[in-house]
């Protein structure tokens, strides 16, 4: 019970390389957990202001975009007088390895956390060799 | 209309370091972030709270200060994984804040939608300023 933990603060997706985001607006990077288990792999995304409705996943080969838009938190007659998190939208993208089975792929939101599943294919799922003796 | 953070006295390093670092340095922050809007009349306070659930949110007010206390428990099964990423904190947190009038505690508006905490805070009618005729004699 303790103001002492560091929560990091958001950071902004810096691309300078890939060009300038046309939209007017903040974009940041949500923080994600990412974790396997035996036979999948999930990613965390906490992206507070985003449902379902505005979430946006695309898959293109194996690069994995997640982006998740946020309408401004405006309040009508009052002044901003004080800013810890900026208004913006969130994207970020990662690279999956081959063994994702790509058509199961499941996502959902939940109070402002997206959780993917990524099933890994049955491929690339580690077997058990039995060895017998002869 | 000036907001203070109310904080042990261990704190005040930590948060005199972060006033002078904050320039170069932004990355720490208290844990929910909170942006606060106000008039005269109202506060409102937004805090990004993803991933909570909002039964776990304690929200108390006495007299001006307000506090919130939250926690968060990470969505992981108990066996057999193995983490590649840890960015999402997990754990328990109170921050409090001091109003800068005295609000009425029984018109206090709280909602919850995608992980966004909207308090809404009206101005007491007692401490609302009043306007003084003055007679001529």
């Amino acid at each position: 019970m303790t103001g002492a933990i560091v929560e990091r603060k958001k950071e902004e997706v810096s691309s300078p390389q890939h060009g300038e985001h046309v939209r007017n607006k903040r974009v940041f990077v949500p923080h994600s957990d990412i974790y396997e288990t035996k036979d999948s792999i999930f990613v965390l995304a906490d992206m507070p202001g985003v449902n379902e409705q505005s979430i946006d996943i695309t898959l293109e080969k194996n690069v994995l975009t997640i982006q998740g838009f946020t309408t401004p938190q405006e309040v009508e007659g009052l002044k901003m007088v004080y800013c810890e998190c900026p208004a913006g939208n969130y994207r970020r993208v990662f690279l999956l390895s081959e063994e994702v089975d790509r058509d199961s792929i499941e996502g959902t939101v939940k109070n402002g956390v997206l959780k993917l599943v990524l099933p890994k294919s049955p491929k690339a799922m580690a077997r058990k060799i039995t060895v017998k003796s002869e | 209309m000036f907001f203070q953070e109310l904080a042990s006295p261990f704190d005040s390093i930590a948060r005199l370091n972060r006033l002078f670092n904050s320039v170069q340095d932004g990355r720490e922050a208290e844990f929910p972030p909170i942006n606060i809007w106000a008039s005269e009349k109202n506060i409102v306070v937004v805090a990004e709270v993803p991933g909570i659930d909002p039964a776990d949110i304690d929200l108390q007010i006495c007299n001006q200060i307000v506090t919130l206390k939250t926690k968060r428990e990470l969505d992981v099964p108990q066996e057999g994984q193995t983490f590649h990423r840890r960015e999402r904190s997990q754990g328990q947190w109170s921050r409090s804040l001091e109003l800068p009038y005295a609000v009425d505690a029984d018109k206090v508006g709280a909602s919850f939608t995608n992980g966004i905490l909207k308090i809404e805070f009206a101005r007491a009618a007692v401490d609302l300023p009043k306007k003084i005729a003055v007679h001529a004699s």
